[in-house]
């Protein structure tokens, strides 16, 4: 208990205090207080939440008006926000390391402090959310978590881009996600009272669908939406691909890796416990969604040239890997009586997603941070040949875009294979799924053929830098995260160890599940042999590496006397799939239509809030004091004043 | 649904006979079947043709030299990477013995590690930056692209079918034999034939085009070993098409029943499949001997089309036929 | 077929040119002496105003003569049956001519080599940059000067710097190379392509790298005679056509009368050499575009014309049987039953091979609107045989100037005006045909006159040229005789010196894929364009290397 008191304060006050404290400092000092503390903060929540999840048991934290004992913000630790906060903490800890590499580049063009502000309370505010129980910690933590994110998209002030994209997302996000749950919770509340909670809101929601099915299932599709807009799932995510490349890699790795996974919890939360006939018709919507997703997030994917927009596409992409095999879960109980152990498999498959896709986007986001922090360019057309200049970043590109594609022995291989297990044998749409699942998991892999050999193979075509590795936190963060993405392909119960507490917790019957070190098993279904795989083929190719070394030199391309220039011979990031881009148009073509409509109401909102307030920093005043505002009149309200 | 643990259990205490007769025999069969390809192609083309030992004594003498261009590191371990890789996809697929590396979801093992030789020898060959081999690189893996979405399909086909992943509940025999299933064999059929890398969807290779694309720049060893992983992953595809049409565990099982000798019936079932991989190279050694080359884009397209056949057979499996 | 025109020659034609100076009949030929200042005037007359066709430029080092150098530009003009060669006289101090490149585009190639060289400067020139000899030569050094002995070996120092490359499409698009070692060439030359994914969007070329010094090797060593020997083994497979168009040159230009008997043997062989080298390149085609069991099979028809040439000259290809005056080898009776009976079979087997291989569709697929190349660029590029009857251009030597016994013959020349490559493989398909057509003709009337008139004086300074069509287009070769039974000056002109810089109009917008049968279609003979000298850099050993060791791609070194 003493632990966990421990853990938390030193996770609460070492990411608040050193935000406000460095507010004042502008360079170094910002830096490493604000990295140091937050690094050790997420280590603390690490520990948290691998201890709740051993025990599986629920921390509830109660923050109370001292006067009146009125409980204002209630907190609960269930395993399942255990989970989601290891997630966090994993990739946290991972980007405040490399951040203290990182943000040396802003040393002397932007003002840290603000940076180090928002950075140590978004990772807070994060947390806070997944962990808070009552719905106005709910709503002020929502809130709170877009503000800090937002600044940090456009923390680069002086370009252009950033600085609309974050505006962008504000918008996009305010008029749309924060609107639509801030609707539904309110509705919570008006009927519940001030202390309303999730029960209570789930009790609410459930009540509506049974007696009022049609109103029911349009307070629920509100909801739902708001939760779908943050998490970027088509046709919603066109805010996605300007901010996430905006923001200074290591938030973009926090972005992608957990505040698009924020919304999944709340998705879990309120989907799980509907009644059965919803439960499967809403199954069936959110996999459709999650399908359209990633068919359509992975195929733009397919043809951008700027490294973080495509790791952004990707993140949109994976979201609908994961949101599609939720769907699966909830659908498959339904099915028949042979199926039910493929819906735990389906749920964990999501969650093992959601972890795998934190670790190798993060790790993603990381090498093309330091792509840029050694040559400031993010253009796959120009730049090229790192490998020799940065070997740790490209092994760690490399693992990370074999996790990615999926390919065994890493961690993409065991949480895609999963989903393709629950999903492709099921005599239901859920199989078509799975094999689009099949196929995107192919795009995914040319995708990342084209992002790991633009930046570190080939020759750069413009970029010609002469550099070198850098420097050692950033390489440590790498790393550690690409030893994940082995640890967790090889050894799938690290993970399961995690995810399986969630699933008791939810209720749901995980018998069919064993857990061996090396194996996923399924009760009578067979075995999984990743480790297996994974020993032969090393212990082969280095067999054969060492049986048949060959010698020879080394050749220059060569042209009758003439010199080459041979940076020229190396393929730009556009030219690589342009036939097959053409020739599939029609997915494209379809995808456009989406966008559009995405995209006619991200300009809606826009136009929405020019007409409101002008520049940036008043938007966010704006926010701040709605948000003071309103807990304000929440008080007073509590207090019987008004 | 049987339960794999104790045929794994089998397998690991005959490991060493199994991987001789399943992975070895095919694995030496391989340039053979290439050679008979090159013989009746020759044929067909009024010529006298090599002898059937040829590719061997290509891959041979190759492996004698040394590699010419000492390349990045990745692009030196593709060869060998792709090449255990190619010889463990075989492992489980049933191909002399009717025995396998069988477990839940091994189909989609098999169809990652099918894919993985060709994946891992492009992101060597743009590693170089040769231009040729890049261009080549990046047709590879369009292409596969496209097989995959297609394959995806018609194994989705199947395992609605059988309701299962495992890829021995997928093979024959077939009660019933729905018209869904023989749909997506014959795609099937098409793709084993594709993805081999045969004319008109030798693409990637295109020597006249592009002086040998993906496997242009190596030399040597190495490239007798990129030579050789190709042609296990062919006779891996061959040894699927043959699988998913040959009933074998049904014939086994007859013969057992009707022959004293007990080894009988599965020795007849590998000569047939044996002659099987046979038949297969000549019809599609004679199918090549008729085609020119496609473009990138027109085989796109043609693989376009399949994608809506594959999609009516995925619906027909779902309808229940 | 006969023209009322052939030996008629055209009044208008010569009160055109005597406008610019005085004109003299040189065999088949109208040699004009124009200022260097009407050159522009004059070329646009021959080829826009009259219709002409620009052949090529040829410049020569007169010094040791009359202390000039001479520019000549040569034009057909196929509706007198005439060609037309501009002489210009230029002051050994200032070398200096306007280019008539910006009248007709298609003397690009020609002006350049001609200041490489013999180093004269043309002025208004769109592209002065270095053809055939390498960036690092030094400058004012010109191997084609009488000062510059044929035996001298430069040093020359470092290595060449960059290939130039068009700066903003190199920043924007990939460069690939095709070449200099490629399997879809058979000889070294280097096209850069900038392409879009897999869209060439402009191509470069640079060849010459295997340039041969012939000409400064028959000017320098070789009698009269020899020269055909050495001719002959400009190209493999259009020898034959080269030493015929030298020994016509020389007819030409000292009057001599060839007998009829060797007029016909020279239109047999050639028209032999037509068939098999068409039927080569049908099958080259098709194995570019990987269809192997049609390149296997055209060869296979192919075999049998191999073997009558070694029947009737000794030889399969480089058949070694001009002279100065007649031929060597004469075809004896059997031998026109045998040749009648084979031709009769490559003609039926190509009929149904060729009907066979235009209904495979992935095969067609690859060739139709592929590489179009429009008629107004074929006329302005200047291109030849083949390539320009594809594009609509009705031009053809054998029946524009009828040489050897083609004007008593009866043939059709084929055109289409599709412009594709597969308009070019119909175009040459006929063309088999109609060469089969033309053998049995001669084989049935070889007239019986002598083989050789040895009876002529060798005038020096007389100036001839010869013209034949080649498989690949027209060939000319401008002969002036020299002193002591030698050659002044010898310019062989080969048809895919016109035809290679047509390539890189065709390849733009096209496919990458589609590179090696566009670069192909044009049955590009980089042998008879760069003419090659092997020089062992490490032993300083030098020897020519044959075509048959280009084609296998590399010496034993």
């Amino acid at each position: 208990m003493i632990l966990f008191t421990l853990l938390i304060i030193i996770t609460i006050v070492l990411l608040t205090i050193p935000s406000l404290a460095s507010i004042p400092m502008r360079g170094r000092g910002a830096n490493y207080l604000i990295h140091t503390s937050a690094s050790i903060a997420s280590a603390s929540a690490l520990i948290l939440s691998l201890l709740i999840l051993t025990y599986g048991t629920s921390l509830s934290i109660y923050v109370k008006v001292p006067i009146l004992n009125l409980r204002v913000l209630t907190f609960r630790i269930t395993p399942l926000s255990a989970f989601f906060t290891l997630v966090i903490s994993l990739v946290a800890l991972a980007s405040s390391i490399y951040g203290a590499g990182y943000v040396r580049r802003f040393y002397g063009r932007e003002y840290l402090g603000h940076y180090a502000l928002n950075y140590g309370l978004f990772i807070l505010v994060m947390i806070l959310t997944v962990s808070s129980w009552n719905l106005i910690a709910f709503l002020i933590f929502w809130e709170l978590m877009t503000l800090t994110s937002q600044y940090l998209v456009s923390f680069e002030k002086g370009k252009a881009s950033a600085v609309w994209a974050g505006f962008k997302y504000f918008c996009v996000t305010k008029l749309g996600a924060d609107a639509l749950i801030v609707s539904v919770v309110m509705l919570a509340i008006a009927t519940k009272g001030f202390t309303a909670t999730f029960t209570d809101l789930l009790k609410f929601m459930n009540a509506l669908i049974t007696t009022n099915p049609l109103v029911g299932n349009l307070v629920l599709a509100m909801f739902m939406i708001g939760l779908m807009i943050k998490a970027a799932i088509v046709p919603f995510h066109n805010w996605l691909p300007d901010a996430h490349p905006e923001a200074p890699s290591n938030v973009s790795a926090l972005l992608s890796g957990c505040m698009i996974k924020v919304p999944i919890y709340f998705m879990i939360l309120t989907l799980n416990p509907l009644p059965p006939t919803w439960r499967f018709v809403w199954g069936y919507v959110v996999a459709t969604l999650g399908t359209v997703t990633l068919v359509v997030g992975t195929l733009y994917a397919l043809e951008q040239t700027d490294s973080k927009r495509l790791l952004a596409y990707h993140s949109i992409g994976q979201v609908g890997y994961i949101v599609m095999a939720l769907g699966a879960s909830l659908v498959l109980p339904y099915l028949g009586i042979k199926y039910v152990a493929l819906a735990i498999v389906a749920y964990v498959a999501s969650l093992y997603h959601l972890l795998n896709h934190a670790v190798f986007k993060s790790l993603l986001f990381l090498t093309a941070g330091s792509v840029i922090y050694r040559t400031g360019s993010r253009d796959l057309n120009k730049l090229g040949g790192l490998g020799k200049f940065m070997p740790v970043t490209a092994a760690t590109a490399l693992i990370a875009s074999l996790s990615i594609a999926g390919v065994p022995p890493f961690n993409g291989f065991v949480s895609k294979w999963l989903i393709y297990v629950s999903t492709m044998c099921v005599k239901t749409p859920l199989a078509i799924f799975g094999a689009l699942a099949l196929f995107i998991s192919a795009v995914t892999t040319t995708s990342f053929i084209k992002y790991f050999t633009t930046l570190f193979g080939r020759e750069g075509r413009v970029v010609k830098v002469v550099t070198e590795e850098v420097p050692l936190p950033m390489c440590f963060s790498q790393i550690w995260l690409a030893t994940l993405c082995v640890a967790l392909g090889v050894l799938p119960l690290l993970a399961l160890y995690t995810i399986l507490p969630t699933a008791t917790y939810l209720g749901m019957n995980t018998y069919y599940l064993v857990i061996s070190p090396f194996i996923v098993s399924i009760r009578g279904y067979g075995v999984n042999a990743i480790a297996l795989i994974a020993t032969y083929i090393a212990v082969t190719t280095l067999s054969a590496t060492i049986a048949l070394a060959s010698r020879g030199g080394r050749l220059t391309a060569w042209l009758c006397g003439s010199k080459l220039a041979t940076h020229l011979y190396s393929i730009p990031g556009k030219g690589y799939y342009r036939i097959f881009e053409n020739v599939f148009k029609e997915v494209y073509v379809a995808g456009q239509a989406l966008k559009s409509f995405g995209m006619r109401y991200s300009r809606y909102s826009l136009k929405v809030f020019k007409e409101l307030s002008d520049s940036l920093e008043t938007a966010e005043l704006m926010t701040a004091i709605v948000v003071v505002l309103a807990t304000l009149a929440i008080l007073l309200k509590l207090l019987k004043w008004w | 649904m049987m339960d794999a643990a104790p045929l794994l259990n089998v397998l690991i205490k005959y490991w060493l006979p199994f991987i001789a007769i399943n992975v070895v025999i095919p694995a030496l069969l391989a340039p053979l079947l290439d050679g008979i390809e090159r013989r009746v192609r020759a044929r067909i083309q009024c010529r006298r043709g090599p002898p059937i030992l040829q590719t061997w004594y290509d891959l041979v003498k190759l492996f004698r030299k040394g590699a010419v261009t000492g390349g990045p590191i990745i692009f030196r371990l593709a060869p060998y990477i792709a090449f255990t890789v190619s010889i463990l996809t075989l492992s489980l697929i049933p191909t002399l013995l009717n025995a396998s590396l069988s477990f839940l979801g091994d189909t989609i093992v098999f169809m990652y590690l099918l894919a993985v030789p060709s994946v891992i020898i492009s992101i060597g060959s743009i590693y170089t930056g040769s231009p040729l081999a890049s261009v080549g690189s990046c047709r590879e893996v369009s292409l596969w692209m496209a097989y995959e979405l297609v394959f995806a399909l018609s194994v989705a086909t199947l395992a609605i079918d059988r309701s299962s992943l495992l890829l021995r509940n997928i093979l024959p025999p077939y009660p019933p034999l729905h018209p869904s299933t023989i749909l997506a064999i014959a795609i099937i059929a098409f793709l084993t034939y594709a993805e081999g890398g045969r004319l008109p969807y030798e693409i990637p290779e295109a020597e006249p085009e592009l002086a040998g694309g993906i496997v242009l720049e190596y030399g040597g060893a190495e490239l007798g070993l990129v030579k050789y992983a190709l042609l296990v992953k062919r006779i891996t595809l061959s040894t699927l098409l043959i699988d998913l049409i040959l009933p074998r565990t049904w014939l086994t099982s007859i013969l057992r029943s009707k022959m004293w000798f007990l080894g009988i019936g599965q020795v007849v079932v590998s000569a047939t499949y044996i002659s099987l991989l046979v038949i297969l190279s000549i019809t599609y050694s004679a199918i090549e001997a008729l085609y020119g080359r496609l473009r990138l884009d027109q085989a796109l397209s043609v693989l376009k089309k399949s994608v809506i056949i594959a999609g009516v057979a995925v619906l027909a499996a779902l309808m229940g036929y | 077929m006969q023209h009322s025109w052939v030996t008629n020659g055209c009044r208008e034609l010569v009160d055109l040119l005597s406008r610019y100076g005085s004109v003299e009949e040189v065999g088949n030929a109208y040699l004009v002496k124009v200022r260097a200042e009407d050159l522009p005037e004059v070329a646009n007359e021959l080829q826009w105003g009259l219709g002409g066709y620009y052949s090529t430029s040829v410049g020569a080092d007169f010094r040791p003569i009359d202390g000039t150098y001479k520019l000549y530009h040569i034009f057909s003009v196929p509706q007198c049956s005439r060609y037309v060669v501009t002489q210009a006289s230029l002051p050994p101090s200032l070398p200096k001519a306007p280019s008539i490149t910006p009248v007709i585009p298609g003397a690009n190639w020609g002006e350049r080599e001609v200041r490489d060289m013999v180093g004269i400067e043309f002025e208004g020139h769109p592209e002065p940059k270095r053809l055939v000899l390498p960036h690092n030569w030094p400058e004012g050094i010109h191997p084609l000067r009488k000062d510059f002995p044929y035996d001298r070996k430069l040093i020359i120092e470092g290595v060449d710097d960059e290939v130039e490359h068009v700066d903003e499409l190199a920043r924007k698009y990939q460069v690939v190379p095709i070449g200099p070692y490629h399997p879809a060439l058979h000889e070294p030359e280097y096209f850069e392509l900038y392409v879009d994914g897999e869209v060439v969007v402009e191509a470069r070329y640079k060849g010459f790298m295997v340039h041969r010094g012939i000409e400064k090797v028959a000017e320098s060593r070789m009698t009269l005679n020899q020269v055909p020997f050495i001719a002959e083994r400009i190209c493999g497979i259009c020898g034959f056509t080269h030493s015929c168009c030298y020994c016509q040159a020389v007819e030409s230009a000292l009057r001599i009368e060839v007998p009829e008997r060797a007029k016909y043997v020279r239109t047999i062989l050639l028209e032999i050499e037509r068939i098999h080298s068409h039927l080569l390149w049908m099958g080259v085609a098709l194995h570019v575009l990987g269809f192997d069991t049609g390149f296997m099979a055209y060869w296979r028809i192919r075999e049998p014309v191999m073997r009558l040439a070694e029947e009737l000259t000794g030889n399969r290809k480089t058949y070694g049987a001009n002279v100065v005056g007649g031929v060597r080898w004469d075809i004896r009776e059997d031998h026109v039953e045998k040749a009648l009976r084979i031709l009769r079979r490559v003609r039926e087997e190509c009929v149904a091979l060729t009907e066979k291989v235009l209904k495979i569709k992935e095969v067609v697929s690859r060739m139709k609107g592929v590489g179009y190349l429009s008629r107004e660029d074929a006329r302005r590029i200047c291109v030849v045989g083949p390539t320009a009857r594809a594009s609509g251009l009705d031009i053809d030597v054998r029946r524009d100037h009828p040489y050897a016994a083609y004007g008593e013959l009866d043939f059709r020349v084929p055109v289409r005006d599709e412009g594709d490559v597969l308009a070019r493989f119909l175009v040459r398909y006929e063309e088999v045909l109609e060469s089969v057509s033309i053998v049995e003709q001669a084989l049935q009337n070889l007239p019986k006159t002598p083989l050789i008139n040895e009876d002529y004086e060798v005038v020096p300074l007389r100036i001839g040229v010869g013209a034949t069509e080649a498989p690949r287009g027209e060939d000319v070769h401008l002969v002036v005789t020299g002193l002591g039974n030698k050659v002044y000056r010898w310019r062989p002109r080969a048809p895919s010196y016109n035809n290679i810089p047509a390539t890189l109009y065709m390849l733009k917008g096209a496919y990458l894929a589609d590179a090696p049968i566009i670069i192909a279609s044009i049955d590009p003979c980089f042998s008879c364009t760069d003419h090659c000298l092997v020089i062992d850099v490490r032993s300083g050993s030098s020897r020519f290397v044959s075509f048959r060791e280009l084609v296998r791609g590399g010496y034993r070194g």
